[in-house]
């Protein structure tokens, strides 16, 4: 589960500059919501609208989930990733703190 | 491979909505109780740990396969530790009588092998699979990753052979259709899993020295892959193809194939490639950085502005959220 991991790492860089948004896929709205209430999660998160989520699908073009984009202060993506792993936070803090000290 | 764990996740999430009926309430249950306590485990040994005592109480199950792909990832991938998730896959496959179940496990068993560097054995398990009955995309998938990883070149190549003919729309509508699947969700699905076996089936020819064969599977494989936001395929096609023109010499080919995956996210192989092909073109590797960086910017691409509403129904819309600041999208799924 990524989310708790991406809650450390809002909570670490929202005063220097990071937003994190997160869209849920399923229509599954009380799972959804039943998680994010247990894992104390406070930033963004929208829902998956059927019209609108095929939409941001579309244009992101994401067909596995997790997939996280990182979006620099020009709104440029400079970054994919694909999937969670152990570890992996590691890197995408790495490129934060490049694109926020860029 | 790399979003194995996401594959994972959706197979446990479908055999939940798909239930079962009769003697299996009690399992279903305890599958239920397990799910709940494997999404608390905070880390993979407390999730291994669940899944293990499920699999203890109730070894052979419908969803004995699941649980042990899952604790034979979180062993085997996450924790390094391959040759433990294989024992409990055997000890299992002893105590289990449905064919199917211990063919499931023995597809498991694959990558586990190939990461033991026991091709001998892999090889044997797959001949023996064949024999007892026709591999399916999946299966032949698997086989093909886990032969990849194991260096089993001829047999990877085989497999994704294999793989490539089930990549009809209609195969896949049959295989989904208690899934109720729209048809572009089909083609889509189509497209990726021919891009995922066209790009392995390169890979392997690429290894099996047959370099030009290589070249044009992923010739083909870019045909139909989707390319996502940051120039990024979702197959591995960029970074085999990439390496191959790295082997060939063909090096500032090989940095346009690779800069995508390297610069934007993909692993540290392709990523090592790209600094090989960079260091082999400039002599070195001076002026490595700034030529990263100016290929990043000179890639990277605008985000479309979207609309959706948060929980409370109040409708955000993205550029409005973000405010000029440095932003992490995600899109998940809950399991």
């Amino acid at each position: 589960m990524e989310l708790p991991r991406l809650e450390k790492i809002w909570q670490k860089y929202r005063d220097k500059g990071l937003v994190v948004v997160a869209i849920e896929r399923s229509r599954d709205r009380d799972r959804a919501q039943k998680l994010i209430a247990e894992k104390g999660l406070t930033f963004m998160l929208l829902e998956n609208g059927e019209g609108d989520a095929e939409v941001v699908r579309r244009v992101f073009k994401v067909g596995t989930f997790p997939t996280s984009f990182l979006i620099d202060r020009n709104g440029r993506v400079m970054f994919a990733h694909v999937g969670f792993r152990e570890g992996d936070e590691e890197r995408l803090e790495e490129e934060i703190l490049t694109l926020l000290h860029g | 491979m790399r979003d194995l764990s996401v594959a994972l996740s959706c197979c446990v999430l479908l055999v939940v909505a798909g239930g079962c009926g009769g003697r299996g309430s009690d399992v279903k249950r305890a599958y239920e109780e397990m799910d709940a306590a494997y999404e608390k485990g905070e880390t993979a040994e407390a999730k291994v740990r669940v899944v293990k005592e499920f699999l203890a109480r109730f070894p052979d199950s419908e969803f004995t396969v699941e649980a042990a792909e899952t604790a034979a990832y979180h062993l085997g991938e996450e924790l390094a530790r391959p040759a433990e998730a294989d024992v409990l896959l055997q000890e299992l496959t002893d105590r289990v009588r449905s064919n199917d179940v211990r063919r499931g496990l023995a597809f498991a068993r694959l990558p586990l092998l190939a990461k033991l560097g026991r091709p001998a054995e892999l090889r044997a398990l797959a001949a023996r699979l064949e024999e007892t009955g026709p591999l399916s995309y999946s299966e032949a998938s698997t086989l093909g990753d886990a032969a990849i990883e194991g260096g089993a070149w001829d047999l990877a190549l085989t497999a994704y052979e294999r793989a490539l003919t089930f990549l009809t729309p209609d195969a896949v509508t049959v295989e989904f259709e208690k899934s109720k699947l729209s048809e572009e969700r089909i083609q889509r699905l189509t497209r990726r899993r021919q891009a995922d076996a066209l790009a392995g089936k390169g890979w392997a020819l690429a290894n099996l020295a047959r370099r030009d064969e290589a070249l044009s599977v992923f010739a083909a494989a870019r045909e139909v892959d989707e390319v996502l936001y940051t120039g990024n395929t979702q197959s591995a096609t960029g970074s085999y193809r990439g390496r191959t023109l790295l082997a060939a010499g063909r090096l500032d080919e090989a940095l346009e194939a690779l800069a995508p995956e390297a610069l934007f996210g993909g692993d540290a192989q392709t990523r090592d490639a790209f600094r090989a092909a960079y260091v082999a073109r400039h002599d070195g590797k001076d002026g490595f950085e700034a030529f990263s960086w100016a290929t990043r910017e000179r890639l990277a691409r605008s985000c479309e502005d979207f609309t959706l509403a948060d929980y409370g129904a109040t409708p955000r819309t993205f550029s409005a959220v973000r405010r000029g600041e440095v932003a992490l999208l995600t899109f998940w799924f809950p399991t």
